[in-house]
């Protein structure tokens, strides 16, 4: 069946009407009249029952963002940052998913706009400013999770297991939400992977401390590559750039 | 990046630290096709020291490419002073930067050329692997922007059907959309915009007095498609450059650089209304 999304207008109704009462129900009433088809994108007929079984998994956001990934491996860069494509999941089979999210806010006593600006970011690809970036799709809770096995999956021809480095990633919610995701250097795949093996090849560094240290190395590269152009750099440039910090990074406590 | 501000380590042809800092070193450029984002890159380098290290390829040509609404970040590395790239139209959204640079692909020991300033000619530098050498051209293109016909006027104007019996001028859409009452419409679409000879007259009423009113509003609408493209030509052409959108005087004169001189085009030319009106053997008097 070909993947439904919502129509501009009516995504943009939505995010007008938000009611958080709506939300906080056990389902959305959605109106399939103002939904289009994603030509050239097919639903996962199991998903529903793929993505129970995922939440019952030891790692369910590891393994959510790869049954996501692999239930939509053939979105291209553009679809995958469509605002009426996530809006669709998130108010249809990820309804419940979310929801449960805003009734711990709603049962903390948060104010009406609060929960509003909570469906707006959870709900949808939003940004006070109106611009749309990278931080923006890495920290939504459905497209950060695609576009995080996206940058870190290994290609056949690079290994067999293609998630070795995915699952470095997603050692730490914040690690693929706001630093490697959100830093420039996140979108060139190269530098991503090299961050991804150095942590893997220095398993016993990383043990503790994983956050602190992942996001030195971050930091790191960032001010590394301040004046120099990462682009031109491969990925075995910036692991051996890595290699040459490995002392100060396992001083870190 | 913005590299031509920036403080290398060392002197790089294109930014502060050389000599020839302002001079025009390369251009990018950026044009839209059906299926994909076709740039070319032109290098205007004459330097002998980097043409020379080219030659040995000690360095090469640079095209970085970089899109942060789809993590899009690649780099293609050339020989030849042009060269052009295509990529398909589903990677970019947006704003995308583009740089055209100079980087060794090798180390470099002793490094020295004729374009460091004086306070740099005695010394020599050690070149890293990857290091640039010269910025050739570094620009940011936002892709909803139709580069090849931005001084069309249809790329930022529309003319559609409005609901009352004055013309009215609308600015919230991705053009700027003037209004005109039901039965002045049909005369335009069945007549005035398919006779050449009523251009320049169309030009220089009711488009250049839309266009002056909207350059006064560029600033509230910054991010509407038609403002963006505007803002694009007084960035980057230099007859532009030093007028002030938002002073009425400037806008006035603005509007008409921007059309390409429509009052001209209305006094002379093939379709101007003198030629209209007088025949070539008619007397003015």
């Amino acid at each position: 069946m070909i993947q439904k999304i919502l129509s501009e207008s009516y995504c943009k109704d939505l995010k007008a009407q938000i009611e958080p009462k709506n939300y906080l129900s056990p389902k959305f009433f959605l109106d399939s009249s103002k939904c289009k088809l994603l030509f050239g994108i097919s639903e996962d007929p199991n998903f529903e029952a793929r993505f129970k079984e995922v939440l019952l998994s030891d790692k369910p956001n590891l393994n959510l963002a790869i049954l996501l990934y692999e239930s939509y491996p053939d979105l291209n860069n553009l679809q995958a940052t469509y605002e009426s494509f996530w809006a669709y999941l998130s108010h249809t089979v990820f309804f419940d998913f979310l929801r449960k999210g805003l009734l711990v806010h709603f049962q903390a006593g948060k104010d009406e706009s609060y929960l509003k600006e909570y469906i707006l970011n959870n709900w949808f690809l939003y940004s006070k400013s109106g611009s749309f970036s990278q931080s923006l799709i890495m920290r939504h809770p459905l497209a950060g999770l695609w576009w995080a096995v996206k940058i870190s999956k290994y290609n056949l021809d690079e290994n067999d297991d293609s998630y070795v480095l995915t699952r470095i990633l997603f050692r730490q919610k914040d690690f693929y939400s706001r630093t490697l995701g959100t830093y420039s250097l996140g979108r060139f795949q190269p530098a991503v992977k090299a961050v991804l093996e150095y942590i893997h090849l220095n398993s016993v560094v990383f043990e503790n401390s994983f956050e602190e240290k992942t996001r030195f190395v971050c930091k790191y590269l960032n001010r590394y590559f301040g004046s120099r152009p990462i682009a031109s750099y491969s990925k075995e440039d910036i692991l051996n750039i890595l290699t040459g910090i490995t002392g100060r990074v396992s001083s870190i406590k | 990046m913005k590299y031509a501000n920036y403080s290398f380590p060392y002197p790089v042809l294109g930014t502060q630290s050389a000599k020839t800092q302002t001079q025009n070193l390369g251009f990018i450029s950026f044009v839209k096709s059906p299926n994909s984002y076709d740039i070319e890159f032109i290098s205007y380098l004459v330097n002998e020291k980097l043409l020379e290290l080219i030659n040995n390829d000690q360095i090469t040509y640079m095209a970085h490419v970089q899109c942060s609404s789809t993590l899009f970040r690649k780099s293609w590395f050339f020989k030849d002073k042009g060269f052009s790239i295509q990529i398909p139209t589903v990677d970019l959204l947006g704003l995308v930067e583009i740089d055209f640079l100079l980087v060794s692909r090798v180390d470099i020991k002793n490094y020295s050329n004729d374009y460091f300033l004086e306070e740099y000619q005695e010394y020599s530098f050690q070149i890293n692997k990857n290091d640039p050498l010269a910025v050739l051209d570094e620009k940011v293109f936002d892709i909803d922007i139709d580069y090849k016909n931005l001084k069309a006027v249809s790329s930022i104007m529309s003319i559609e059907i409005g609901e009352t019996d004055v013309s009215r001028i609308s600015l919230e859409g991705p053009k700027i959309a003037i209004k005109l009452p039901l039965d002045q419409y049909q005369i335009f679409t069945s007549h005035l915009n398919k006779d050449p000879r009523l251009e320049p007259v169309f030009h220089s009423s009711i488009v250049l007095n839309a266009l002056i009113l909207a350059l006064l509003k560029l600033g509230e609408y910054e991010d509407n498609l038609w403002a963006r493209s505007i803002r694009y030509r007084l960035d980057n052409e230099e007859e532009l450059m030093n007028l002030d959108s938002n002073d009425p005087y400037d806008a006035y004169e603005l509007a008409q650089l921007l059309m390409g001189r429509p009052y001209k085009r209305l006094f002379i030319g093939e379709y101007s209304l003198f030629n209209t009106f007088y025949s070539h053997n008619d007397d003015l008097d």
